[in-house]
């Protein structure tokens, strides 16, 4: 790797906040026309190296070389001006400004001095088509969800023409048939000579995009190498410094009477007639491209959004729930999938976040919370979820971004609902938590909770699942049973067009 | 740009109209050509502080300061002219926007060097400010008998009928208003107000742009400082006590989001002239004042409401509508690939 000079390179880079060293003496080189990967777990420090490369963040020590030459950029506009392109872990999206905006901001095309609103909604929907993502550039972004957020993120970067492209987590919300386009424009990039940083969780990305990878553990520099030496195995034992668990440990759980049923569930705009069972120790795996009304049916089971039609019930009740309050004392929980819009009070502390759902529980007869249980409780969670902070009254807004995650799913799992909606709960999460995380849901599954998984991570539904529901366009289209899912077939259901529907043997209809 | 924007700014103009119609039912003298351009110059003063406080607004900022600040340059300019009765308008103008100026960047350098919350900031400089020029003033008034005629005149000069005040008003609004849209500078406002977090990712420099908006903001008061003056003829340091507030209304009742990043220029300039018809009204009719209070706040909390409203349903059209185009999309997309 080291026969072309990099364009871009790390030299002993450190970086403390306050008292914890977050990176210590950094290498890294990025090379025209290669791929580096870079992983790490949760607050390994991958995400600071991209806010140094991006000029958001100073490093405390070493150096940012330039075609060798030292550079320190003054703020994101100057990093750009030198060519370099990031796509951020959390997409900096502005909610009022319209999607096309979004991607051009401070950079609009410009006619005779003024804004060229025309050629910017034409150039903008171009762009994102490239990435075969169809969205309204009109539409202010507080319209669209996290997936077309970071598609936005996406396209933004893409659009800068930059000789240097840093991508923190890219593929971590959209679904595979973007991801694929993705890659695919990466390629394309590859072969024009452009530097690319690539961060990602998912190790099949790491080794099969990568050209490099280089591994981070507690901020220091484990190992950089090229891709084709490094077995799937040997990277996450980089990366956690242990052997991992094992992945989607569904214990075998005897599923009980339903809980929680389900008939024509209708609303959101587009959710037309779902009906299911879901019985006591069961998961539920919901399946769909973005955009197929997964989220829209938690919501609406969850009481944010009020269905146009049909019924719910929970243990033999009817259940109108109108609002989360009320679905709380339903006994229903949602991790919900956007953790910054949704799910955290971000200047909170890791406690306060983790108990919000319970503080009722928590609190004596003068409405005064009983700090010691809440603290013991936000322990236990906090080590269980092997959340990376210095303590639990670190402030959440500066967690990784995958130890914020951890803390959500605290949250939401320390009431012990009767029935548990997961959206997308290992998103962004690394290898070694993510596999505590799939055997601690088996385990609740196996006292006897509910379980609703919402993921793209088909290999994960297909692991976790006691019965999966595709989704396509708010309708259910098709029903796998444990024992007999097939990833492909799965795929097709939830991507086909309603014509080759007829076409597709392995699927067997829903009634 | 938006469809949503143009909507609301003609349902703007039709409630001024519906307001304009309903005193003229109670009282015709409201279309006499005299009262008219009575309420048009009220308007107009308001009117230019609300489009310094709408861009302050816009980028999730508040400047309370204006009032301290159109009476600090009314009275020192109009203080400077008594003293130099020759003197030109010109410099007269010069000398009302550059104490605007520096006040504007008074609230700047607190804002942005000092890191003060605006809100925080400006309500101190609002007592400094106006502290400052009744000190100056040691309850003097500076009364039109003293101050020559072409001073006055400013505010009677007309153009094809209507008074220059007017004229200038809305070329302000034009003016800005395009600024807001059909520049980059503009458009970084809005996107500072809709997530300041979010700006320093993409390298929209913060400082910069808020220092812009108090500076502007203070140079407008400090042009209308004059304004104001030419037009009541008597200068005192306790003018435009309440200017904050009749700015602030305006902006939010035409429609800008006090959470910054949504809403126009526009929006706020008609909100102005809807402020000055009602104060005309409440005038014309002889009503209590009481009364003026109450429908100007009970106008406020009536459009934020309604906008709540709009916005939500907007919203929710949005996400259906996008909902449908991404299924269809999705047939499209994949029938192509
Ligand atoms: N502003 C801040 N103040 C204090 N600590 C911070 C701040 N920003 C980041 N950290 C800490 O730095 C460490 C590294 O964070 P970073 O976001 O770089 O991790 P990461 O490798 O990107 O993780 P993830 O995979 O979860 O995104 C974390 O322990 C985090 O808590
Ligand atoms: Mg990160």
């Amino acid at each position: 790797m080291n026969a072309v000079a990099p364009v871009l390179a790390l030299q002993g880079v450190s970086k403390r906040f306050g008292p914890i060293e977050v990176l210590t003496g950094v290498d890294l080189d990025l090379a025209g026309g290669r791929v580096h990967a870079l992983a790490g777990e949760n607050g390994a420090g991958k995400s600071t190296v991209v806010k140094i490369i991006a000029g958001i963040i100073r490093a405390d020590g070493g150096t940012l070389r330039l075609d060798g030459a030292p550079v320190v950029f003054q703020g994101a506009a100057d990093a750009r001006r030198h060519g370099v392109a990031v796509v951020h872990q959390h997409p900096a999206v502005f909610p009022d400004l319209t999607v096309a905006e979004n991607i051009f901001i401070g950079r609009q095309p410009r006619r005779g001095g003024r804004i060229d609103w025309t050629a910017m909604y034409a150039t903008a929907h171009e762009l994102l088509l490239r990435l075969r993502m169809e969205i309204d550039v009109r539409l202010p972004v507080k319209a669209l969800g996290i997936a077309e957020r970071q598609a936005i993120e996406i396209v933004k970067a893409l659009s800068l023409d930059a000789r240097v492209l840093i991508m923190d987590e890219p593929t971590s919300t959209i679904s595979s048939r973007e991801v694929d386009r993705l890659f695919e424009i990466v390629a394309t990039l590859k072969r024009q000579g452009v530097a690319i940083l690539f961060i990602s969780h998912f190790i099949d990305e790491i080794l099969g995009l990568g050209d490099d990878v280089t591994i981070l553990r507690s901020g220091r520099r484990v190992i950089s190498c090229p891709a084709a030496s490094l077995t799937p195995e040997q990277t996450v034992r980089h990366m956690i410094g242990a052997d991992p668990g094992a992945l989607f440990p569904k214990a075998a759980a005897a599923i009980g009477a339903p809980v929680l049923r389900v008939r024509n569930l209708s609303g959101a705009g587009f959710v037309e007639d779902v009906s299911f069972d879901l019985g006591a120790g069961e998961i539920l795996g919901l399946f769909g491209l973005v955009g197929a009304g997964r989220s829209e049916i938690a919501q609406m089971l969850f009481g944010i959004v009020t269905p146009d039609r049909g019924e719910m019930h929970i243990a033999g009740t009817r259940a109108e729930p109108r609002s989360p309050q009320e679905a709380m004392r339903l006994g229903l929980s949602l991790l919900p999938e956007d953790r910054h819009l949704q799910g955290l009070v971000l200047p909170f502390p890791i406690r306060a976040n983790a108990t919000l759902t319970v503080l009722r529980r928590l609190s004596g007869a003068l409405g005064l919370v009983n700090r010691g249980e809440e603290n013991a409780l936000a322990r236990e969670y906090v080590a269980r979820m092997r959340v990376v902070a210095s303590g639990i009254e670190q402030v959440t807004a500066t967690l990784s971004g995958g130890n914020q995650q951890k803390v959500l799913l605290a949250k939401w799992l320390i009431p012990a609902p009767r029935v548990l909606i997961l959206d997308q709960p290992t998103r962004g999460i690394d290898v070694g938590a993510k596999a505590e995380i799939h055997r601690i849901v088996s385990q609740l599954a196996a006292q006897g909770m509910a379980i609703i998984l919402i993921s793209d991570d088909a290999p994960e539904v297909i692991g976790m699942a006691d019965r999966i529901l595709v989704l396509r366009a708010g309708r259910l289209v098709a029903t796998f049973e444990r024992d007999a899912v097939d990833q492909q077939a799965m795929m097709l259901a939830a991507a086909h067009t309603t014509w080759d529907q007829a076409t597709t043997p392995a699927l067997q209809a829903t009634p | 740009m938006s469809g949503l924007l143009r909507v609301r700014e003609a349902g703007l103009v039709l409630a001024l109209l519906v307001i304009c119609a309903g005193v003229t039912l109670r009282e015709p003298r409201f279309l006499n050509g005299a009262n008219l351009e009575q309420v048009a110059l009220s308007a107009t003063l308001v009117c230019i502080v609300a489009l310094g406080e709408a861009l302050v607004i816009i980028a999730r900022q508040v400047d309370l300061s204006v009032g301290a600040i159109v009476a600090s340059s009314a009275f020192v300019s109009a203080d400077w002219l008594s003293k130099h009765p020759g003197g030109s308008m010109v410099f007269v103008f010069a000398i009302g926007c550059t104490v605007g100026l520096a006040m504007g960047a008074g609230n700047a350098l607190l804002v942005v060097a000092a890191r003060i919350p605006a809100i925080v900031a400006t309500l101190g400089t609002l007592a400094i400010y106006r502290g400052a020029v009744i000190v100056f003033a040691g309850g003097r008034q500076i009364s039109a008998t003293i101050l020559p005629d072409s001073y006055q005149a400013i505010a009677q000069v007309r153009v094809l009928h209507v008074p220059l005040l007017v004229w200038i008003a809305v070329a302000l609004t034009l003016v800005l208003g395009w600024a807001a849209s059909y520049t980059r500078t503009g458009r970084n406002l809005y996107a500072l107000g809709s997530d300041p977090e979010s700006a320093r990712f993409v390298g929209i420099n913060e400082g910069w742009h808020l220092a812009l908006v108090f500076v502007l903001s203070g140079l407008l008061c400090g042009f209308v400082g004059v304004l104001w003056g030419a037009r009541f003829g008597t200068v005192d340091a306790v003018l435009a006590p309440d200017l904050h507030f009749q700015a602030i209304s305006a902006v939010v009742v035409g429609g800008v989001s006090i959470f910054g990043g949504s809403g126009s220029v526009y929006g706020a300039a008609i909100g102005a002239v809807i402020f000055a018809v009602l104060q005309n009204g409440v005038q014309l009719l002889g009503l209590n004042q009481f009364w003026l209070q109450a429908v100007t706040g009970a106008a406020i909390l009536g459009t934020v409401i309604l906008y709540s409203l709009l916005a939500r349903r907007a919203e929710r059209a949005e996400r259906e509508g996008r909902r449908r185009s991404v299924g269809l999309g999705l047939n499209r997309g994949v029938g192509a690939g």
